[in-house]
């Protein structure tokens, strides 16, 4: 393929991501072969490139880009801005390129608006890509909030997700709905969920007491919808549990009100007892899930730790408690887990899986658990 | 046991012995293959391959039949002007693809060809105030990170460069209530994850600080009835975890708490008959990555026609021995 139509389809993407702040998908489009019109489709705010140019233009554009680089130093001209846009919504591992693309956004000469959107785009096409994450935080980190990057930072509009310019707050508002987006379309999606976490922190870290309260509700109410459709999911319920620890965090600093969550919940050991009860739920409706054992572990392995320390602080959560001794019996922690030695009685699943988790799980107790 | 939901099935099909020599020609053509697109579309993790390619080579002993000034001149010119080194020419420096040349360059005998002051200088530096390492200068921070740096600098034997307590005290924030450790604290627990933080562990002799029964068997319950390893609850299984959460277990001296026959009848089955090399799972294609750690894990369960593999560096044993290197490994 010659230079000249390489050059021409790469500038045709940029002028769509340029144009069309509203995009919303990218992807290949598979087609056998080389025909006589233009490989870019921008239909209803979705960007399609068929397969057939993908080697050469690629080639071409990560050439170029090359080139610079052999060079030292780069001049950051249009070609090498539009041509790691090309690499990258193609192979965005490349994270030499998302770095061109920061010292670019640095220099003042890219708008980050321009990187939040084609990130993006990314994760349209690969939901667990980790460099669009990573770029996408630092973005956060190193422009969008930060008072002395100086011009980079005034151009920000903050279009990110739906073309509305916001906040700093709104950018993390809308930053959660990205994550349910990659989390729905990758099964287990480790950065997505990890990413989710880190918005949460920020989050919690810069807005007002009753804004907080207003996310853990939002999160706490969430995280549980998910779970009862992502019974397999084991990411999922991790979150759960730092959401649960978020809210004894925020609880105890006075932030929250517990019942402002749940009209139910007084304690700190509620809200784990409450989610004993609801494991216990999502087990009798789904037996042969590892996952689901895995979250009645942690929710035990942490009240354990609460009824172990009575009165002293849930917060913050000791890494991996080692066994411990429980001197007064606790009549209430008595009878959590006299109800988990019978629990399984109940429960009725029939499959070897399941009566092979059944034993996992109680070998664990056994091992983990004082009674 | 009988029948999971998410596991595969091993059939008479699938390859039962070890294809030594078809690994060692699929690796050594690999290295020769420099067609250009797909040359291109791997080079971002080039110096990884190579130090994959190389050590899977070193483990069938064929370590003589790869052209060793070539890589050696090939890693010189991948070291950056700040002392890291980048994947490939062109590319970036990361701590990734800095261990990754050190253990080339250790394995090929030729760390003094390298600046390793400025190396070491490199790594300190990108060590933050709460122990944890950022990969690069712009400022990611995993916990793979800090076995990157921690691994490279025990290698050139510098570890007193930097603070290795609060190093250990990060690792340390990342383990979660079930016993594995995630990227950063609070992060879900990933059997690849773990590896690194064992192993950050392992070198600086703090094994003792964790709860090693409670780890010990979460990693032994990753094992599916083909005998196979997944990295995380419910995930299917994968020859790279055969890896991650063997060495693990060899680690907390618990290995023989998963079933050694199964494991190994997997790791066999992901073999390709025709072209060499490893595959993830049984069927699919292969690549350096997992041919490299379905070796390493078979070396681990202790197959007799493989150099024997050290479960920290993932480097063969005599040479961490010549360096004078060596980790904690627990028993009970």
């Amino acid at each position: 393929m010659e230079e000249a139509t390489c050059e021409r389809i790469i500038k045709s993407v940029d002028t769509i991501i340029r144009k069309d702040s509203a995009l919303n998908e990218f992807g290949i489009i598979q087609s056998a072969s080389e025909v006589n019109k233009s490989p870019v489709i921008h239909i209803d705010h979705k960007l399609g490139l068929e397969s057939w140019c993908v080697k050469y233009v690629y080639k071409y554009a990560y050439t170029v880009v090359m080139r610079y680089s052999s060079i030292g130093g780069y001049n950051y001209s249009e070609s090498v801005i539009r041509g790691t846009q090309f690499c990258l919504l193609l192979k965005p591992e490349v994270t030499t390129f998302w770095n061109i693309r920061k010292k670019i956004i640095l220099k003042g000469l890219l708008n980050a608006d321009v990187d939040l959107l084609l990130s993006r785009l990314v994760l349209t096409l690969k939901p667990k890509c980790i460099e669009a994450f990573q770029h996408r935080r630092w973005l956060y980190s190193a422009v969008l909030s930060d008072q002395n990057s100086g011009s980079a930072r005034n151009n920000v509009i903050l279009n990110n997700n739906i073309g509305v310019p916001g906040t700093l707050k709104d950018f993390l508002w809308a930053e959660l709905d990205l994550c349910t987006w990659t989390a729905s379309k990758k099964p287990n999606n480790y950065h997505s969920w990890n990413h989710r976490l880190w918005v949460v922190k920020k989050l919690s870290s810069s807005v007002e007491d009753t804004e907080i309260s207003e996310l853990l509700k939002v999160e706490y109410n969430s995280s549980k919808t998910w779970i009862s459709y992502h019974v397999s999911e084991h990411s999922g319920m991790h979150y759960r549990f730092k959401i649960l620890d978020e809210i004894c965090c925020a609880f105890e600093k006075g932030r929250l009100n517990l019942v402002y969550i749940d009209s139910n919940l007084n304690t700190v050991k509620e809200i784990y007892l409450k989610d004993l009860k609801l494991s216990e739920d999502w087990l009798q409706s789904y037996p042969d899930h590892e996952a689901l054992f895995y979250y009645r572990r942690n929710i035990l392995a942490k009240l354990q730790y609460l009824f172990s320390n009575n009165g002293q602080k849930a917060s913050p959560p000791p890494p991996a408690y080692k066994r411990s001794c429980i001197e007064t019996i606790d009549s209430e922690w008595n009878a959590v887990i006299q109800r988990e030695l019978k629990l399984f009685e109940e429960i009725k699943g029939h499959s070897d899986h399941y009566t092979q988790l059944c034993r996992q799980h109680l070998n664990w107790i056994n091992n983990n658990i004082s009674y | 046991m009988g029948s999971h939901p998410k596991d595969v099935e091993i059939t008479d099909a699938h390859p039962k012995t070890l294809l030594n020599q078809k690994h060692a020609e699929y690796i050594i053509n690999y290295s020769k293959k420099k067609d250009d697109y797909e040359y291109t579309m791997t080079e971002h993790f080039r110096m990884s391959g190579i130090y994959w390619g190389l050590t899977a080579l070193d483990l069938l002993g064929q370590l003589e039949k790869l052209n060793k000034d070539e890589v050696i001149d090939f890693v010189k010119q991948c070291q950056s002007s700040n002392g890291g080194f980048s994947p490939s020419i062109g590319h970036d420096p990361h701590l990734l693809y800095t261990l990754s040349s050190i253990q080339v360059l250790v394995l090929l005998k030729a760390i003094d060809k390298v600046d390793t002051e400025k190396t070491v200088e490199y790594i300190s530096k990108l060590q933050n105030e709460d122990g944890s390492f950022s990969g690069d200068e712009w400022g990611e921070v995993d916990s793979r990170f800090s076995f990157c740096a921690v691994a490279s600098l025990t290698l050139l034997n510098r570890l007193d460069t930097i603070d290795v307590e609060k190093a250990v005290q990060f690792v340390l924030q990342c383990q979660n209530v079930d016993g594995g450790f995630g990227t950063r604290p609070g992060s879900e627990s990933h059997s690849g994850q773990i590896y690194c933080c064992l192993g950050l562990l392992s070198i600086t002799k703090q094994l003792h600080r964790i709860n090693s029964d409670l780890l010990g068997w979460w990693l032994c319950e990753r094992q599916l009835p083909s005998g196979g390893l997944n990295g995380r609850p419910e995930k299917l299984p994968d020859v790279c975890y055969s890896w991650w959460v063997l060495s693990s277990l060899t680690m907390l001296g618990r290995l023989h708490w998963i079933n050694r026959e199964k494991m190994v009848k997997f790791i066999l089955a992901t073999q390709d008959p025709e072209s060499g090399g490893f595959t993830d799972r049984p069927g699919d294609m292969v690549d350096l990555y997992h041919t490299l750690f379905g070796l390493a894990g078979l070396s681990l369960l202790g197959e007799k026609s493989l150099k024997k593999i050290n479960p920290v560096f993932c480097m063969p044993q005599y040479v961490l021995d010549q360096i004078g290197v060596n980790v904690q490994i627990l028993s009970i």
